[in-house]
């Protein structure tokens, strides 16, 4: 075997007994401790490597927005993100270079300061390594990073941004990267009305979205992958969906249960966000459920927390009703000004 | 609730030492119950887990090979025996922020 080792044996039993936890009410105490699982951090988590800094945020906000960073100067990453679309784009799969349509989903940027690994198949580490991901992919953005490199120091206004921001580090890749990155990190979503029923305003949601979060804690097993405040844990997972895309099976082509596998996404407006999944093939919020209740194909792969839910059409309606409470009054993002040639 | 099931999978990273020591690794709340283990050739180590979600034990090796255990339901266990020195990454191959190191001295 692949690291000199062999299986000396495999037994098994199997599990008996099915998940009843959702069969019989929550206890007060069952209750809070549940709810505790969903508080939202107080701070905004930065590497040590690329801290907080205003100036350095208000950079990558410009860099974020200007599409001369693509190599044709007519697509920014706002083009795919676009915060007018809870950051995403809203089509099935992203459009890129030369108007070349991709395979994937353009992923929505929330929440990501908490996110990484990064891309539907976490191929990339870190927010800094996401930004330059798709600058240089040549189906995406088709930049080269020397030629970009160049063409922001000619523009007097990022010249100077960037030597306030990193003094003697001039613009280059990595001052490049860590700027769109500090913005990313910025981009949170606000309380959300499940935040407020979080902490104790009982009236701020309704019965259905409580059965609702009742269910996607039990029964329906959601939250076995789209966990804590941001309902992601951040792994993959092969939930049976239709297609050739094998996903993080290309990360990681020796383990069997990453074919097709795909990182969780977080639900934080996800009302806002259709349509789902990686490949944009499901159009709505209720055929999201129908697809977890029976409709995912059965195959090796298929993560082990995927299982045929026999949810009634009241109980799809109460998770459906659920994740509306999960959509935040966000703050209007400003399209920046931009730096010109001519900008002294 | 699922009731625990019992899973015995041992995977033999060569050939086994005389007195070999066996440590408890737990999986629970998607982490690794240490984060390191210094081990003798011949040790194992037997992740058990306790969490209530599937996990898998991902090992690359000193020259980068791989290995995985496959899935591990909740209450199954999966035991590792390291006969070569060097220095291995562990891993959950579903949950890659579940890591711990492992040294075989």
């Amino acid at each position: 075997l692949a690291v000199g080792a062999a299986i000396a044996a495999l037994a098994a039993i199997t599990c008996v007994g099915t998940d009843a936890s959702s069969a019989t009410p929550e206890t007060p105490d069952k209750s809070v401790s549940l709810k505790s699982a969903y508080h939202r951090p107080t701070a905004i988590p930065f590497p040590v490597d690329n801290p907080y800094g205003e100036a350095k945020a208000d950079l990558g906000h410009k860099l974020f927005f200007d599409p001369r960073v693509s190599g044709a100067e007519n697509m920014s990453c706002a083009t795919c993100h676009n915060p007018a679309l809870a950051w995403g784009d809203g089509l099935a799969t992203g459009i890129g270079a030369g108007a070349h349509k991709l395979g994937r989903r353009s992923p929505s940027i929330l929440n990501l300061a908490w996110g990484e690994p990064l891309m539907w198949d976490g191929r990339l580490p870190t927010l800094e390594a996401q930004a330059a991901g798709p600058m240089m992919a040549p189906a995406e953005m088709n930049q080269s990073m020397g030629v970009l490199e160049t063409k922001l120091a000619a523009i007097p206004g990022y010249r100077r941004l960037f030597d306030s921001v990193f003094p003697g580090e001039g613009v280059n890749q990595q001052t490049i990267t860590k700027a769109i990155a500090t913005f990313e990190r910025t981009v949170v979503s606000a309380q959300a009305p499940f935040d407020r029923w979080i902490e104790g305003d009982e009236t701020a949601i309704g019965e259905s979205p409580e059965r609702g979060f009742a269910l996607f804690n039990g029964k329906a097993h959601c939250a076995a992958c789209h966990s804590g405040w941001r309902f992601t844990d951040d792994s993959f997972h092969d939930i049976g969906l239709a297609g050739d895309d094998v996903g993080r099976g290309k990360i990681r082509p020796n383990v069997a249960l990453m074919q097709h596998a795909f990182k969780t996404p977080g639900l934080r407006n996800i009302a806002q966000r259709a349509p789902y999944m990686h490949d944009g093939a499901v159009p709505t919020l209720m055929a999201v459920m129908r697809h977890y209740n029976d409709g995912f194909i059965a195959r090796s792969s298929l993560s082990p927390e995927m299982h045929q839910l026999h949810l009634s059409e009241a109980e799809l309606t109460d998770l459906v009703n659920f994740m509306l409470t999960l959509s935040s009054e966000d703050k209007s993002t400003t399209v920046p000004a931009l730096p010109t040639s001519e900008q002294r | 609730m699922y009731r625990p099931a019992f899973l015995l999978l041992v995977l033999t990273l060569g050939a086994s030492a005389a007195r070999a020591e066996e440590i408890v690794v737990r999986q629970k709340d998607r982490e690794f119950s240490m984060p390191a283990a210094t081990l003798n050739r011949g040790d194992k180590l037997k992740f058990v887990n306790d969490d209530t979600i599937a996990h898998n034990v991902l090992i690359t090796g000193p020259k980068g090979e791989t290995q995985d255990s496959g899935v591990q339901n909740p209450g199954e266990s999966a035991v590792i025996s390291f006969d070569k020195s060097g220095t291995y990454k562990i891993e959950c191959g579903i949950h890659p922020h579940m890591q711990m190191s492992v040294t075989v001295k």
